[in-house]
């Protein structure tokens, strides 16, 4: 094979798998942090509540 | 797992999939060229980039227009433009890594000043200026605004790019696929080869921006929950030091 093409189709594929890791770990990221905002949020509703 | 959390894994896998068949056909199946030989492959995977990041554009300045008009104007046509605005800026820079590997045996450069080669790298950093803009502190509607407008500026070099070849002599050839006959060059198991290639990159196109704009969704609520948290610690600590 051409190393041309070769370092070609190696170049896209790693470019693509890294950025779909980049936004897939991101996407995560964001998701884990937001689930903990809401909890806190949720649980200081329910102190002012009860208080 | 919600219905759209479903649709966008199928939407992804489906990219996957799609890609390696292309690579496979592109890399084992498809023939040599007569002239090219092997660097023919190229073909499989640079034209899909350069359409990609086209469709990018055209996605981001049509969600602008959108932003920019009052009666249209939400959050989300500004979150789907930036979401777009990077996958083509992903996709443009693999185009011109994908056609410089391809010039310095075809042409015997890496690189050259061109007229397609000149305005695309322009087209690249007119949209990484967009994204650029979109990271200076400022409040969200002007933000919006400012980088619409920004948006709808870089787009003027996307027919540029397109018609270089037709307007200067350029080293570059005419376009095979997205010519203005639509006289498609390509034929046989080299054509649906390309063909695949267009969709796969189509639909990793897709998943990404769709990925990134649940994202961006995301870090915007953060951020008004973030602030809202702020307000709450600072009403409590005034109450205890009253």
């Amino acid at each position: 094979m051409n190393p041309y093409v070769e370092a070609g189709y190696t170049a896209v594929s790693c470019s693509l798998g890294g950025y779909a890791i980049f936004l897939g770990v991101r996407s995560r990221q964001v998701r884990l942090r937001l689930a903990q905002l809401r909890a806190s949020a949720q649980r200081a509703d329910g102190s002012l509540e009860d208080a | 797992m919600s219905r759209n959390a479903k649709l966008k894994r199928g939407v992804g896998i489906t990219a996957l999939v799609m890609i390696a068949l292309t690579f496979w056909l592109g890399l084992y199946v498809t023939p040599p060229a007569e002239v090219m030989g092997n660097l023919v492959r190229m073909l499989y995977i640079h034209p899909p980039m350069a359409w990609i990041a086209y469709l990018a554009y055209g996605i981001t300045t049509a969600a602008s227009l959108l932003y920019l008009w009052k009666r249209t104007r939400r959050r989300e046509w500004d979150l789907i433009a930036a979401a777009s605005a990077e996958a083509g800026v992903f996709f443009t820079g693999l185009t011109i890594l994908t056609g410089s590997i391809w010039g310095r045996p075809a042409w015997g450069v890496w690189w050259t000043w061109d007229a397609l080669l000149t305005s695309t790298a322009v087209l690249f950093l007119l949209y990484l200026g967009y994204l650029a803009l979109r990271q200076v502190p400022m409040s969200e509607t002007k933000r919006g605004v400012r980088s619409a407008i920004a948006a709808l500026v870089a787009f003027i070099d996307v027919p540029i790019v397109h018609e270089s070849v037709y307007w200067w002599k350029t080293l570059h050839q005419t376009p095979s696929v997205l010519n203005p006959s639509l006289n498609v060059e390509v034929h046989g198991s080299m054509a649906w080869t390309l063909l695949l290639g267009f969709v796969a990159f189509t639909m990793a196109y897709v998943w990404m921006v769709w990925t990134r704009y649940e994202t961006s969704k995301r870090q915007a609520e953060l951020a008004d929950l973030e602030v809202e948290r702020a307000i709450r610690e600072r009403l409590s600590v005034e109450e205890v030091s009253l």
